[in-house]
């Protein structure tokens, strides 16, 4: 089995709650209360700015032009999320400019700490972090209606685009740990579930410091 | 007149300040009175949390702009291994693990601490001043009533003796120095994020947390 199954394997237990979140089917069927939905912006937008340090400092760190390459690819969609909540935000009085919930900053600083760590365990979190996002997504897809306020959100990360950025990460995966994960990466993989997890709940359910 | 930019930070967080010198968990490791199984979890978690404060120390020595702050840094990593050792001896007598997952507050606030250094000195060293302050006068405000009465005193004494007091010191002067005009917005939110997380820590060990 390949390095990126491997890692999906070891955490397949957690998938389930992936599949089922309340947070995100509350966004597919239209009923997230307002509230929940001012912080969902004010927290994606606070993590987004971190991620895209994150990406880039993984650029600085990649072993070949190929790896650049393909990470490359998440920024220029990364920057349109970052717009998007911008957009939205204004349309609906939002301020951005808050403090998020403590799970933001310490899920946002844990991808950051792993550039320490070196290439493949931070490649790993990477991974992660985006098939959870397109495996929460896409399972509510069709569920959610075109004129969901939230349906754009929803769009971009069930998207063919995205879906196919993944299948390169996995690639560079592959290739990072011919031999299979190392006990770090799983590590990472499984860490990073858990917080996009708790991510979620701190949205749905209100975090406060 | 200028009252240094460690000061400076301490009154701006002065109402936290509050909350961490009388936080319950830190008030019944004092008087003795704390539940067995909340200091097992501070051990393990404490245990994580000061391997990732020794890399992100490291880190810090690593982008110190002159070797006086290098110097002053790199004396806060003799004591880390003794504390290490600390809690690795009272791990073996009560029987606990030392190599489980730790609870996400934990894993969170070092990743934070770490994450700071890409911030630059001058955030980091703030960072570092955040969290040594306040395990400092947390420790400090209950040493007194704690002596000879806590079974919890080798830890408190730790933290709160002259030996760490004057580490602290230190720090607060590398602050003073690195930012003669006050704090930046982003020293203070660093400052005021580390003691947030410093409070949810103790929250996280006294009542326990799960993913």
């Amino acid at each position: 089995m390949s390095a990126s199954r491997l890692l999906l394997a070891h955490s397949s237990p957690l998938w389930p709650r992936v599949l089922k979140h309340p947070f995100v089917h509350a966004v597919a069927d239209g009923s997230l209360d307002r509230d929940a939905f001012a912080r969902w912006m004010v927290a994606d937008y606070a993590y987004n700015l971190e991620y895209r340090r994150f990406l880039a400092g993984l650029i600085t760190i990649a072993p070949t032009s190929w790896d650049a390459d393909v990470i490359a690819e998440g920024l220029p969609s990364h920057k349109g999320d970052i717009e998007l909540i911008r957009q939205v935000a204004v349309r609906h009085g939002i301020d951005l400019d808050v403090e998020p919930g403590p799970t933001v900053i310490g899920f946002s600083a844990y991808l950051h700490s792993l550039l320490q760590r070196g290439y493949e365990v931070a490649l790993a979190a990477l991974f992660s972090s985006e098939m959870v996002y397109y495996d929460g997504w896409s399972s509510v897809r069709g569920q959610a209606s075109w004129e969901n306020l939230y349906w754009p959100f929803i769009e971009t990360w069930s998207s063919q685009f995205f879906a196919d950025w993944i299948a390169g990460l996995s690639r560079l995966i592959d290739a990072s740990a011919p031999d299979g994960p190392s006990m770090p990466m799983f590590v990472a993989f499984d860490r990073v579930v858990r917080f996009e997890l708790l991510f979620w709940t701190g949205i749905y359910a209100g975090e406060t410091w | 007149m200028s009252v240094g930019t460690a000061r400076a930070l301490l009154a701006r967080s002065a109402p936290l300040w509050q909350r961490l010198t009388t936080h319950p968990f830190v008030a019944a490791t004092g008087d003795g009175s704390l539940d067995p199984a909340a200091f097992d979890r501070w051990l393990v978690e404490d245990h994580v949390f000061v391997l990732g404060f020794r890399r992100f120390l490291a880190g810090l020595v690593g982008i110190a702009p002159d070797p006086r702050a290098a110097d002053v840094l790199a004396a806060g990593l003799a004591p880390l291994q003794a504390e290490l050792e600390l809690f690795r001896r009272e791990a073996a007598s009560r029987r606990l693990d030392l190599g489980g997952e730790p609870q996400p507050t934990t894993l969170g606030y070092t990743s934070y601490l770490h994450a700071s250094l890409a911030d630059g000195y001058q955030v980091a060293v703030t960072v570092l001043y955040g969290a040594e302050k306040a395990y400092y006068d947390a420790w400090a405000a209950v040493r007194a009533g704690a002596r000879g009465r806590s079974p919890y005193w080798p830890f408190i004494d730790n933290w709160s003796s002259d030996a760490f007091a004057g580490w602290v010191a230190a720090v607060a002067r590398l602050l003073d120095a690195v930012a003669p005009a006050g704090p930046t917005a982003a020293m203070c939110l660093a400052f005021d994020r580390v003691v947030r997380f410093e409070l949810r820590f103790w929250d996280a060990v006294h009542a326990g947390e799960t993913w």
